[in-house]
């Protein structure tokens, strides 16, 4: 199955490749997906709730019951109409949600009373090979507060891959891996922030280093709503992420910090789209990257002002650090505007780690590679910092480190 | 250039009789192809080229991802217009007609004052082309790409026609390759500075025509040129097309610098491509202002080929009402220590819709590469459109890339404090704009920064 997804959403020149992925999901790896086996905690905190296993008809029609539905889009030229499809828009677009269709969604309410602070943790452990697929919505009803933190893990002792890919990508063209096999782990996540709805986010992913990984994510935010999300992505082989963010409430907040760690072999690709609707709205997109051996990474990141979104403010920032001789490293940072009083802007850095930097470090007896190591534990330990459990933020130090051994 | 700043200055129109023109069918066939090749005297090797073209042409799709060009029909273009005069060397043996349309565009007075020479092209061929003795005694060439062609450098211009610029490239490419007419060609020999610029100026005032000029410079070792190509069209009720080409081949530690200013009417489909090459050491630095046009897909491309060349864009696009203009720029480092700056502004303003694209290629071989990209928008109404959309493909660890973009509008407190000053609001805001273009206008020559801010303030006033 070849799925078209992560659509850039004006379209470029052909030749750059950078107008859509292609995530080829081979028949054998659905036909053994299998149930997940998910941590999930066994007692959700007062005032929140889940209903497992809702179909596509009944997740349809929740969306319609909260009245969930795309704006209607300027006609642009090269403009692609893909959101059209989808009735809640995501970031790596329909073909997902054809995927998806017969998978049940667990579906997590916070009612208008809760103010949780401590995390509900949905953490999924696979081992080495396996598959499955997970749909989660998640509706933070107005005025709520709550806090949810997904994390997918190999399972124990099946990462000690780690210290060779971080040496040497070469195994894998020798099939030394292969008898692991590999494994499809995705998922589609909804949230949906009612008025004045405060929600943290958190996403962790160290995968074993074989698997196929995808995750979308769809958002609607409402008037005074919150977002604050934090993403790592440091494992898998093969990563697609998509986020769409439609903030069609006035004032609503959307503050997004994203660390990713590019494997040698690697290849991902990333599109995420803030879309800016509702009046003095704000979103902040920042992403924090290292890319290593021959790692390939494509990422697409939108700020899209809609017209009447008066006052709206839009920030976005790239800083790569480049650690491998053949990484092939895409980036296409897009602003789309169609009201004047908006503020956009977006910054990238890519490069190296500068020979003036490395001298200094070197002349105080630290290694080249842990030099680098610093550098990219730099990076990412602030991203990590904000995740809310002390285990998972040891664990990815030590995941970090492992890679760089 | 110009005095005076009414948008009739570049409106007037000379109506074509059939005596004074000869007008080609309209449309785009074998025959057509090859009537134009025998009208031009062409090489068989240029017929064949044509002919070649046509097909790529009728292969090619219209690109999806840009403007659309559905208003433009091929089949209603006619793809040679020619004035029944031969080209001169003295504006005195020009016709009257269109002496007088050069005349209002300032051109002659330009020649005299600041330019080391001028070529003059009027529909679709040269009607006068002159380069100053003393520039002339240094060995530049400055002819028009038919002398050359069927003159002395015919070779040259074989070993570089759409060398550059394929007609595989793309369809417009292609139709170019089919039917192109007109155009500069330029060589420098090696170590040559010409200290005053070159300019040619393109005016299509044929209705329903296709101007499709070749321009093909040659800057040799150590050389260095300033070219300036400005071009005006009339406004008419139906689609006019331009669909012209050129190629620039930097040398080593060469330099070129190629300024636009742009002021097609606004039912033209301006569909033109440029592209350099740049060798060791070598420079280019490109200098656009793109203003008119109906529709417009530009992209100076720069290929930093040589280690330690250098390339620069600095552009500036205001789309008004009924305007769609899609401009930027691409860089292509493969050299070594290749360096490149793009510096971007966009306004737009009444409707119309303005999108920077661009493409930054760091390809393997280009070890410490460095390139930077800059880009501003300036929305002056919510019923106005701007896209920045720029592309970045780094191969190398061993390279850095840098990139900024920012969208805004001007500011209240800026235009409050002018007109605390006494200036009216909207020269306040004509002022600003001129100012977040002045990247672009500082680089020009004086008499065309000023018809640059001339340009901005008419588009100011919705002229």
């Amino acid at each position: 199955m070849n799925l078209a997804v992560n659509h850039l959403p004006v379209l470029t020149w052909n030749q750059c490749k950078l107008n859509e992925a292609e995530l080829k999901v081979s028949d054998s790896l659905l036909s053994e997906e299998k149930a997940t086996d998910a941590l999930l905690p066994v007692r959700l905190p007062e005032g929140i709730s889940c209903r497992r296993g809702v179909d596509a008809k009944a997740l349809s029609a929740e969306f319609d019951r909260l009245g969930i539905k795309n704006p209607p889009e300027t006609v642009v030229a090269g403009k692609t109409p893909i959101y059209n499809k989808q009735s809640f828009a995501t970031g790596m677009g329909a073909d997902i949600d054809t995927l998806m269709q017969q998978r049940g969604a667990d579906l997590y309410t916070v009612e208008s009373g809760c103010h949780e602070t401590k995390p509900v943790k949905l953490h999924y452990e696979y081992a080495p090979g396996q598959s499955d697929l997970s749909r989660i919505f998640i509706h933070a009803a107005a005025g709520s507060e709550s806090c949810f933190l997904l994390y997918w893990s190999a399972r124990p002792g099946a990462d000690d891959y780690l210290k060779e890919c971080g040496r040497c990508s070469a195994d894998q063209e020798t099939g030394k891996d292969a008898a692991r096999g590999q494994g499809l782990i995705g998922a589609q996540t909804y949230l949906c922030l009612e008025e004045g709805a405060r929600v943290h986010f958190h996403v962790v992913q160290m995968l074993e280093k074989e698997t196929l990984f995808f995750h979308d994510i769809g958002i609607c935010s409402r008037r005074d709503s919150s977002l604050v999300m934090t993403k790592l992505d440091l494992g898998a082989r093969e990563v697609y992420e998509g986020l769409n963010e439609l903030q069609t409430g006035e004032k609503s907040r959307f503050e997004m910090d994203f660390g990713f760690l590019g494997l040698p072999g690697s290849k991902t690709d990333i599109n995420y789209n803030d879309v800016f609707v509702g009046k003095g709205c704000e979103g902040r997109m920042y992403f924090k990257e290292a890319l290593l051996g021959d790692a390939q990474k494509t990422f697409r990141g939108t700020l899209d002002f809609r017209q009447h979104a008066t006052g709206a403010r839009g920030d976005e920032q790239e800083d790569i650090i480049l650690l491998g001789e053949d990484i092939v490293n895409k980036t296409i940072p897009l602003i789309l505007c169609e009201e004047e009083d908006v503020d956009g802007r977006h910054a990238a850095t890519i490069g190296s780690l500068s020979d003036e930097m490395l001298f200094y470090i070197q002349t105080r007896g630290i290694p080249k590679r842990k030099a680098e190591e610093l550098m990219v534990r730099a990076s990412l330990q602030h991203i990590s910092n904000m995740v809310p459990s002390e285990s998972i933020r040891k664990a990815v130090l030590n995941y970090i480190c492992r890679i760089f051994e | 250039m110009l005095e005076g700043d009414d948008r009739e200055l570049y409106d007037f129109r000379e109506e074509e009789t059939e005596e004074g023109f000869f007008r080609m069918e309209e449309g785009l066939r074998e025959e057509i192809v090859r009537q134009i090749s025998a009208e031009k005297h062409d090489p068989e090797w240029m017929l064949e080229f044509r002919l070649n073209s046509l097909k790529l042409y009728n292969q090619i799709s219209v690109p999806d991802w840009g403007p659309p060009v559905d208003g433009l029909d091929i089949d209603h273009i006619a793809t040679y217009v020619r004035p029944r005069t031969e080209m001169a060397a003295n504006w005195d043996d020009v016709p009257e007609d269109i002496k007088n349309a050069f005349e209002k565009l300032g051109i002659p007075k330009a020649e005299r004052e600041s330019l080391a020479g001028v070529g003059a092209q009027y529909d679709s061929e040269l009607v006068y082309h002159n380069v100053r003795e003393d520039v002339a005694a240094t060995g530049v060439v400055y002819t028009d790409m038919e002398s050359a062609l069927t003159g002395e450098y015919e070779q040259m211009v074989k070993d570089h026609f759409m060398k550059l610029v394929p007609p595989t490239e793309h369809k417009f490419a292609a139709l170019h390759g089919a039917v192109w007419s007109g155009g500069s060609f330029v060589y420098v020999p090696k170590g040559v500075k010409v200290e005053i610029p070159l300019q040619s100026y393109f005016r299509l005032n044929a209705k329903g025509a296709g101007q499709f000029e070749h321009t093909l410079i040659i800057v040799d070792e150590g050389a260095d040129l300033h070219f300036i190509e400005g071009c005006s069209a009339p406004k008419y009720n139906i689609a006019n097309l331009h669909a012209g080409c050129v190629e620039l081949y930097v040398r080593k530690n060469a330099r070129l610098r190629y300024s636009t200013i742009e002021n097609w009417s606004k039912n033209m489909y301006n569909l033109n491509t440029k592209r350099a090459v740049v060798e060791e050491g070598g420079v280019v630095e490109w200098i656009s202002g793109s203003f008119g046009s109906h529709e417009s897909y530009l992209y100076p491309t720069s290929v930093l080929k040589g280690d330690g060349s250098h390339a620069e864009f600095t552009g500036v696009t205001f789309a008004g009402a009924g305007q769609n203009l899609d401009t930027g720029a691409k860089m292509i480092h493969i050299g070594r220590n290749t360096t490149s700056f793009i510096d971007s502004k966009s306004i737009c303003k009444g409707g119309g819709i303005s999108t920077y694209r661009s493409d930054v290629q760091i390809r393997k071989t280009a070890l410490g590469a460095k390139a930077s990209v800059n880009c501003g928008s300036l929305m002056l109404d919510s019923d106005s459109r701007s896209d920045t959309v720029p592309g970045v493909n780094v191969q190398t660890s061993q390279a850095d890339v840098g990139h900024e973009a920012k969208i805004g509008r001007i500011s209240d407190e800026a235009v409050f404090y002018l007109m605390s000053r006494g200036i009216s609001e909207s020269e306040a805001r004509a002022m600003i704009v001129s100012g977040f273009a002045s990247p672009v206008s500082k680089e020009l020559p004086l008499e065309y920064a000023a018809e640059m801010n001339n340009l901005i303030k008419m588009e100011m006033e919705g002229g």
